[in-house]
């Protein structure tokens, strides 16, 4: 019931896409903030203009006695193309690095390898689900939220052909600058949802 | 399966709204670059502090800080800001920091279900909005939409938390992000003053005391973000006035706390925070207590 339902919200939202979309703000993306019980909206939550190449911080600063879901959004344009690392500032601690999809050829990606592109969380999954990462402080701290836009590649890998030395017709892929007027430089959003709940549980530190 | 088509039909409509917020800021040739330190860029307004590197500090609101203590604490409005006091607010920094104040009394109200009280900061926000160009946040659908819930507190919630981001949003879109600043300012030093003025007397297990202790991060996210726009009007004044709230917080102590060695917890969240815990003496309780109220009283009473 709910994967049909997940099926069709997915299909709405693929599907409902003008040609071509006036200029708006970014935090027009939490327009559709909504939350499920128990987890509420945090109004921390921001959606930022960014460039390809560029580096962006997100301090997040967290409360003991909250959990925390944060989830990650970005631009097409951007090709999932980035690197994202957490670090809890309290310990100073690398919780999360991960990029934004696996490498192009890779097999569908599992829970925790990625904090773009969508996983199975099972292999028998008919839906996909977007990567969450859920944290509690044990103690108050803040995280600090990295973000690598990688630069856009203007290079394209092309397909040639070739007779080797003993006749027989080779194909290898070999890169190719693109010199179609495609932007080196391109602008997108990315967004850092947050929601949160009371937590149910923390294993506190003593 | 019954399909909620009422469901299905909003989701629809707000996921073309959020495409629409990804899409609409796709593509284009785009070689601006950086525009060098300390310079407001884009609708987002932000300061980048060097060349690559652009850093947002993401702060609660006075919604988000209330739903964690309101329950715990008594309503009194004697701590809300008088909102005859609008009126005396003339240059944009106390315009901006009181929006703030008015701001969060307007959330402790709604999470405490003092519906009346609520739409009667309300009211005055909608009258300093015209005075920051942010008419367009009081639209028609808005009062109408206050009128209809008043006597709904889980409603007026909501509303309240909307407002505010909507507020946000047009300070955004208008590239004003010294006000949101100044206004951030002005809503976590009047949540700070409600807390802390709603406790009696200090104890070693008050959450509510150990909050305040907790809210230091908060406040150094604050005064960096302030930082930002330090050339900007009224900044620095902000910054001069709530630099004593630094000095206090400093005060007090960081303890090593004993580590169990569990990395999660039984649903899967990864445990954070390390091992280092703010402690609060009854002391440090009382000078904080003193330093914001004092600043909360400058700020409110436009000295």
């Amino acid at each position: 019931m709910k994967t049909l339902k997940n099926i069709i919200l997915g299909l709405a939202m693929s599907a409902i896409l003008p040609a071509a979309v006036q200029a708006q703000n970014c935090a027009d993306f939490l327009n559709f903030r909504k939350a499920e019980k128990p987890w509420r909206y945090n109004t921390a939550s921001k959606s930022a203009t960014c460039f390809s190449g560029k580096k962006y911080e997100f301090v997040l600063p967290l409360a003991k006695g909250n959990e925390y879901r944060i989830q990650f959004f970005a631009s097409p344009v951007f090709n999932n193309d980035v690197q994202v690392k957490i670090v809890d500032l309290n310990s100073n601690q690398i919780v999360i690095d991960l990029p934004g999809q696996l490498p192009e050829g890779s097999p569908e990606p599992k829970k925790g390898q990625t904090c773009l592109q969508d996983y199975r969380e099972k292999e028998t999954s008919t839906s996909m689900t977007h990567p969450f990462f859920d944290f509690a402080p044990a103690q108050p701290t803040s995280l600090k939220i990295m973000i690598e836009i990688k630069e856009k590649s203007n290079v394209v890998m092309v397909t040639q052909g070739d007779w080797d030395a003993e006749g027989n017709y080779v194909e290898k892929q070999v890169p190719v600058k693109k010199d179609d007027g495609s932007p080196e430089t391109v602008k997108g959003c990315f967004t850092v949802y947050v929601i949160d709940k009371p937590a149910d549980e923390v294993t506190d530190f003593k | 399966m019954k399909l909620n088509y009422k469901t299905l039909g909003l989701s629809a409509m707000v996921s073309a709204t959020a495409l629409l917020g990804l899409q609409a800021c796709n593509g284009g040739n785009n070689n601006q670059g950086n525009t060098g330190n300390n310079q407001e860029t884009e609708s987002d307004g932000f300061a980048e502090s060097s060349d690559d590197l652009t850093t947002y500090y993401l702060l609660p609101s006075p919604e988000d800080i209330f739903a964690f203590s309101s329950e715990k604490l008594k309503f009194s409005s004697a701590l809300l800001n008088p909102t005859d006091r609008a009126n005396t607010y003339e240059d944009s920094k106390s315009k901006e920091t009181n929006f703030g104040v008015y701001c969060a009394d307007m959330a402790y109200c709604a999470v405490n279900g003092q519906n009346q009280d609520a739409v009667k900061y309300l009211a005055v926000l909608r009258e300093l909005s015209a005075k920051l160009g942010l008419e367009s946040v009081f639209s028609t659908k808005l009062n109408d939409r206050i009128d209809e819930q008043i006597q709904n507190k889980d409603s007026l919630k909501a509303i309240a938390n909307d407002t505010y981001l909507d507020i946000k949003k047009a300070l955004e879109i208008q590239g004003k992000n010294s006000t949101i600043a100044q206004i951030s300012a002005g809503g976590w030093i009047e949540c700070m003053y409600i807390i802390i003025n709603s406790i009696d007397s200090f104890s070693n297990t008050d959450i509510n005391i150990q909050q305040i202790a907790d809210e230091k991060n908060v406040f150094e996210s604050l005064m960096a973000y302030l930082e930002q726009f330090k050339s900007k009007p009224g900044i620095s004044e902000t910054i001069e006035q709530l630099r004593p709230l630094g000095a206090a917080y400093n005060q007090l102590s960081v303890v090593v706390v004993e580590n169990t060695g569990n990395q999660t917890t039984e649903n899967g969240a990864m445990i954070i925070g390390g091992n280092k815990k703010i402690e609060i003496s009854e002391d440090n309780f009382n000078t904080l207590k003193k330093t914001i109220t004092d600043i909360r009283q400058a700020l409110t009473s436009n000295k």
